[in-house]
């Protein structure tokens, strides 16, 4: 998995880049935490083709510590397939999650 | 970190160490999974690793002689790829056909603690029947955000069960919804299920199970399955054919979720469980994981060797055993502790009351142990009190105070009251208020009976006024199969071609009388998916291999059927509205019994076997503390009656809000008052039900 920071001014943009999974989750989580620093920011899945159930857990964990942080954060652009196992699961309830990047920045005012 | 849990041993390229024996299973732990199973008769056992879906096993790794203590072997590998992994175990023993033991190490078995199983993720695709490994022990998180949920403490008097399919309840495209027959499914209808008013979905099995078993070609091109899977392959893990993210593993995800939503709109989910038998049949049967594991302890089998089969479907679970025992305890305490279930229904309840011997026992330790156990403690235990040995229990069931029953004689009663056989009104007013000759309320509590007109066993409730006989061609037994005491009447029309409206009228008013009578009786009524609206399954009455439309609810009906389910809405309201019909009134009005039983005159019940006219009076206090009558008056006759109702105290007077007789109108939009001074004129085949109202 390959983690960016694709922007960083007033709003913060981090784009995740390949599949969530057991053997990716546990580092993405970390570093995409360590990312957090107070701006608003907006987390792209675009490139995301995969999100197993440790994948998942990963999302909710980065939702809940930018939320425990106060940290404007949405998640954005995930492609149909990952949008579909986060319906199936609930898991779409418990993250902001909006269809683009424009509507992110939208989302974050 | 924990210091035991670092790498002790290395087995090839894999590091190991003793595990954590009390551990069931397979759980993930820091840096491994551990893994534990048990098997009193076995002499060594391997742990098999799969990566998914893979034949051949990746890894053969042997529990060490060091890495047991007496018959439970536990073992931790450490970096695994546990998404991507699928295991089993193969145990050496002896093989002994007559002393029941039947060890195979060429077998590999099925985990019998495994959380998520595949090889049937997703439902219907056939499998790959060279795959000597058809059902595959996965590792599950068990983790899950719950949000602050927690099994519901309602009171079990405010049930009103409605009995559901997973599958049958959306698949059909008419329920509109986006994840068709799944739990996924399911959530997008809670708005359904809320409006309607019900407290509690029943789920018929959703343990894992193979819809293959026993799977025919239907002769038209189609397939005959295993739909309502009473037969478990595992005991801990959500069937995954019924998760839209089964194909993912994240069924157990998936059904947590689906409690979750529930819960939040306030409705208790039981399980229909099935501890009767097993998925492996009689000696014939395929090798899952009891019969590699203790044959002889998990089975009943005869002195020769062969399975006992009081469930009829091949085999008997050796409840009482303890090891059995436990593995059910484990089993109810894992759904309710980890899922949140609020309770379970036991299907062919009475052999959990039976001895390994197969003989009934008068204080079976297995229902003992349930109706004690800590974590049990708020669960609604329900049993199905007979089995297909020839014990039926209901009344009888070793209750401990705890057990509720389904009240099969309630079933029997009203159906043939209603269809207007002579003598059974006595019967009636007992089925109604709340069938004390059968469980005697000092004992048993408010809540043993469970009273049902139908179930998924047996005809739906349109079927009931639309078919004399059970029309099950399509079973492909040539319609030997379901029950023949059906006490259906079809209303003087067979089915539904060429149905005059007279007949439709009339069938209506007999789904509304029904209705009326459910929800007005004391006990805990159960109500049939899709009987709200009229769903048919076109005369079948055992459609357990139908995985078609004549399963599926047919949505459409709700719009064709407003008055029915308008009809439902309503007599569920009154029943929640009444606290008197829950048995959680506060007190009487003064001089009113709270429950009494009047006939065509106040107060003058007529027992007599011609007699088809039955008026119950509830008297209790409603939820502000004031004085609250509820009235249900039924004639079952043919034709009209005059009843007169009892004399309320002076402030009050006698509404009707519901009256069966008048079609499409049949639901009150505003409650009409009634002349006391004249007889109600109930009419044929009707129920009407009134409430009191202050005088105005």
């Amino acid at each position: 998995m390959n983690i960016k920071v694709e922007r960083d001014d007033n709003i913060k943009i981090i784009s995740l880049d390949g599949q969530l999974d057991v053997a990716s989750s546990d580092n993405a989580r970390d570093e995409v935490i360590s990312l957090l620093d107070g701006k608003p920011t907006i987390i792209s899945l675009a490139k995301v083709s995969y999100v197993s159930s440790s994948g998942l857990r990963a999302l909710l964990m980065i939702a809940k510590t930018a939320k425990a942080k106060k940290i404007n954060m949405v998640y954005a652009a995930a492609i149909d397939e990952v949008i579909d196992v986060f319906e199936m699961t609930g898991f779409i309830k418990m993250l902001r999650c909006v269809k683009t990047i424009e509507d992110a920045e939208k989302a974050l005012g | 970190m924990r210091i035991d849990l670092h790498p002790t041993d290395t087995y090839g390229d894999f590091k190991i160490r003793p595990g954590l024996f009390l551990s069931n299973g397979s759980q993930i732990v820091p840096g491994g999974v551990n893994f534990t199973i048990y098997s009193s008769g076995a002499k060594s056992c391997e742990l098999i690793l799969f990566h998914s879906h893979e034949k051949e096993p990746f890894a053969v790794i042997p529990f060490p002689e060091s890495y047991r203590i007496g018959s439970v072997f536990s073992m931790i590998v450490f970096d695994l790829d546990y998404e991507n992994i699928e295991y089993g175990f193969r145990i050496d023993g002896e093989y002994n056909f007559e002393h029941g033991n039947t060890f195979d190490k060429s077998k590999t078995l099925l985990d019998p603690y495994a959380k998520i199983i595949s090889g049937r993720d997703i439902w219907g695709k056939e499998p790959d029947w060279t795959n000597k490994f058809q059902y595959r022990s996965k590792i599950a998180l068990d983790d899950f955000d719950w949000e602050g949920d927690m099994p519901l403490k309602t009171p079990h008097n405010e049930l009103i069960i409605y009995e559901a399919h997973v599958r049958g309840f959306t698949k059909d495209e008419s329920s509109g919804v986006k994840f068709k027959g799944t739990f996924a499914g399911l959530i997008e209808k809670i708005p359904y299920l809320k409006d309607l008013g019900i407290t509690a979905i029943e789920l018929l099995p959703i343990f894992e199970f193979d819809e293959f078993e026993g799977a025919r070609d239907d002769g038209n091109g189609g397939k005959l399955m295993n739909y309502w899977g009473y037969s478990t392959v595992g005991f801990f893990a959500p069937k995954a054919g019924y998760a839209a993210s089964g194909r993912f593993s994240m069924q157990a995800d998936e059904f947590k979720n689906l409690v979750k939503e529930l819960h939040q709109n306030g409705i208790k989910v039981i399980l229909d469980v099935v501890f009767n038998h097993t998925a492996e049949g009689n000696e014939n049967g395929p090798y899952i994981s009891f019969k590699g594991l203790d044959n002889n302890m998990y089975y009943i089998l005869t002195p020769e060797g062969y399975y006992y089969n009081f469930s009829g479907c091949g085999n008997t679970l050796n409840c009482n055993n303890p090891i059995v025992r436990n593995l059910i305890l484990d089993c109810l305490r894992y759904w309710v502790g980890m899922y949140h279930v609020d309770g379970f229904r036991f299907d062919l309840a009475a052999i959990l009351g039976r001895d390994s011997f197969g003989a009934p026992m008068a204080n079976p330790p297995l229902l003992e142990s349930l109706a004690f156990d800590p974590i049990l403690k708020n669960a609604v235990l329900i049993a199905e009190a007979w089995d297909a040995g020839g014990l039926y229990q209901v009344g009888n069931f070793p209750a401990y105070g705890r057990w509720a029953e389904w009240n099969g004689k309630y079933r029997d009663d009203v159906r043939r009251f209603l269809k207007g056989e002579s003598g059974l009104a006595g019967a009636v007013a007992s089925r109604i208020t709340g069938s004390e000759d059968i469980y005697d309320r000092y004992w048993r509590g408010d809540c043993a009976s469970v009273n049902f007109i139908t179930c998924h066993d047996g005809f739906t409730l349109y079927d009931l006024f639309a078919y004399n006989d059970k029309h099950n061609e399509a079973n492909g037994w040539g319609g030997s199969d379901g029950g023949n005491d059906n006490h259906s009447w079809n209303c003087g029309w067979e089915g539904d071609i060429d149905l005059p409206a007279d007949i439709n009228f009339l069938r209506h008013k007999m789904i509304k009388n029904a209705a009326a009578i459910l929800l007005m009786s004391l006990g805990i009524p159960m109500i049939l998916s899709g009987d709200e609206f009229g769903n048919t399954q076109y005369g079948n009455n055992n459609p357990y291999c139908q995985d078609n439309k004549i399963s599926w609810l047919d949505w459409n009906d709700l719009q064709k059927n407003q008055d029915l389910f308008k009809f439902f809405k309503k007599v569920i309201a009154i029943r929640k509205n009444h606290p008197v019909l829950m048995r959680m009134s506060q007190g009487t009005p003064f001089g009113y019994p709270m429950i009494s039983v009047h006939g065509t005159n106040a107060w003058q019940f007529d027992g007599s076997p011609e007699n088809r006219v039955i008026g119950v009076m509830f008297a209790g206090k409603n939820s502000s503390g004031t004085d609250d009558f509820v009235y249900i008056g039924i004639n079952a006759h043919w034709e009209s009656h005059g009843v007169w109702l009892p004399a309320l105290p002076q402030n009050l007077s006698w509404q009707v809000e519901v009256n069966s007789d008048l079609g499409e109108n049949a639901v009150y939009d505003e409650p009409a008052a009634i002349n006391s001074a004249e007889q109600f004129i109930i009419g044929a085949r009707s129920v009407i039900i009134c409430t009191s109202t202050n005088l105005k």
